[in-house]
């Protein structure tokens, strides 16, 4: 098995910017205007205070129990 | 004997001990049906390399049902879990019929001391108002397999015959959401990524069924069975190139609709915990239950072989902690440790964990190798990576 890239596929792959993630804590999500990005931070917050365990969530690719709204 | 199946193969890099991570399983996916009415060409169970499924019961029993739900129960009491999720699956699990689905729903609510969130995974062909009155008595959570606007469903999801199940899956669409009670019901559509279809149609779609949530998967596949690909240089991150458009349109349309794997891709990226089983390294806390009781760590796992799913392990015989014993298992909760070199050394780590275990599976090396998708995922990282940077640069801290 290989990993190697030809230099075509390598140059797709580096030419993007690395974004510094480090002060992401501080960031308020009701500043934030595209509401996926908004969502997804709220989330992380969510979890991050969470029990830690997975048990909140399933997993499995099955589509039935994990998403919002529910019973 | 049976016991040792799977632990012949790599699941952890060499001199590494999982014993530290074990922990409860959280989630328990009931196969009640080992059946399916559709023949969808990339099926994990019925096209795959472990094909134990001619050998099982079509249907799991009542005697099944009650020693999976005592032993579920057991499992609740010993560990003190307070909330568990019991997903319905097959084969599909509507063929067990309404009356039979009626008693096991019953059966496991009486006997799971804890609070249960049910939910089933479904073709959607035969789901009629009994089938639907049923799942809502019960409370159940349906997830709806569905690949996408007819010519794109009907290619990899026809019946037996070879007539594509679009027209019915989407009478049960609409049949589900004249309910009052849809949204409840109604958890979201799972498709199958295929480079044959378009991103933009398959997006369009789903914009256009108003679909509230949806999946992405992709192909199961490793890395003695590649995935299909288009010839050239391109084809090694094709599949990135097809999740990085869908994300595009999503991205700048901001619809209200979650798309499981961009969302938890998002989290990732944001510092977060993933709750999605085939991307990110957080423990992974389910367990298959077999239509006969055999215990099994992924079901997935089925297109590896039959020694990567056999446990020897069964409800009728054995406690569900026994299972946490299995190597197949606790890889799943080792996080990176489980991981190759190539994994743990590479900059997406955080965001990839690996990506899904079955797609780091060769003969030759296990299950320590990266993912068949690597290319395809690094892309996607750095697509999505370089559209949140974007976004975030310039917005306020509060210190």
């Amino acid at each position: 098995m290989s990993h190697k890239l030809n230099s075509q596929v390598s140059d797709v792959l580096n030419e993007t910017e690395a974004v510094d993630y480090a002060d992401l804590p501080s960031i308020d999500p009701e500043v934030v205007d595209n509401t996926i990005l908004r969502a997804a931070l709220e989330r992380v917050r969510e979890r991050t205070k969470a029990d830690p365990h997975m048990g909140h969530y399933t997993k499995h690719s099955s589509h039935s129990s994990h998403s919002k709204g529910g019973w | 004997m049976e016991r040792r199946a799977t632990k012949r193969l790599a699941w952890m890099p060499a001199g590494v001990e999982p014993g530290q991570h074990r922990r409860p399983f959280y989630t328990f996916l009931l196969k009640i049906a080992s059946r399916c009415n559709l023949d969808c060409t990339y099926c994990y169970v019925y096209q795959s390399a472990d094909q134990s499924w001619r050998q099982r019961p079509r249907f799991m029993s009542p005697q099944v049902i009650q020693a999976a739900g005592e032993r579920i129960a057991d499992h609740v009491r010993q560990h003190q879990l307070e909330c568990v999720d019991i997903v319905f699956h097959g084969g599909e699990p509507l063929l067990i019929g309404a009356e039979k689905f009626d008693l096991f729903a019953g059966t496991l609510r009486r006997l799971v001391p804890c609070s249960v969130n049910f939910g089933l995974q479904t073709n959607g062909t035969l789901l009629n108002e009994f089938w639907l009155n049923t799942l809502a008595e019960h409370r159940v959570r349906i997830g709806i397999s569905l690949d996408g606007p007819q010519s794109v469903n009907d290619r990899g999801r026809p019946y037996h015959s070879g007539k594509g199940s679009f027209s019915d899956v989407m009478q049960s669409v609409e049949r589900t959401r004249s309910r009052e009670e849809w949204s409840r019901l109604l958890g979201g559509f799972l498709a199958v990524v295929d480079l044959q279809n378009s991103p933009d149609e398959v997006y369009d779609f789903f914009r256009s069924l108003g679909a509230e949530s949806i999946d992405l998967i992709l192909p199961d596949a490793h890395h003695d069975a590649l995935p299909f690909r288009p010839p050239g240089s391109d084809g090694q991150i094709a599949y990135g190139r097809w999740l990085a458009r869908f994300f595009d349109r999503w991205w700048e349309e901001q619809p209200d609709l979650d798309i499981r794997l961009l969302n938890e891709i998002l989290v990732l990226m944001l510092g977060g915990p993933s709750a999605h089983e085939s991307i990110g390294a957080k423990s992974v806390d389910l367990v298959v239950i077999e239509t006969d009781g055999e215990i099994e760590p992924v079901d997935t796992l089925k297109v590896v072989g039959r020694e990567a799913t056999k446990t020897g392990l069964n409800v009728i015989h054995n406690s569900l902690d026994e299972a946490l014993d299995q190597p197949a298992v606790l890889s799943r909760m080792s996080g990176y440790s489980s991981l190759c070199s190539t994994c743990q050394e590479c900059s997406h780590l955080a965001h990839c964990g690996g990506g899904y275990l079955p797609h780091r599976y060769s003969h030759r090396q296990g299950f320590q190798n990266p993912s068949v998708y690597c290319h395809d995922l690094r892309f996607l990282f750095d697509h999505m990576q370089q559209k949140v940077g974007q976004e975030l640069r310039d917005l306020p801290r509060s210190y």
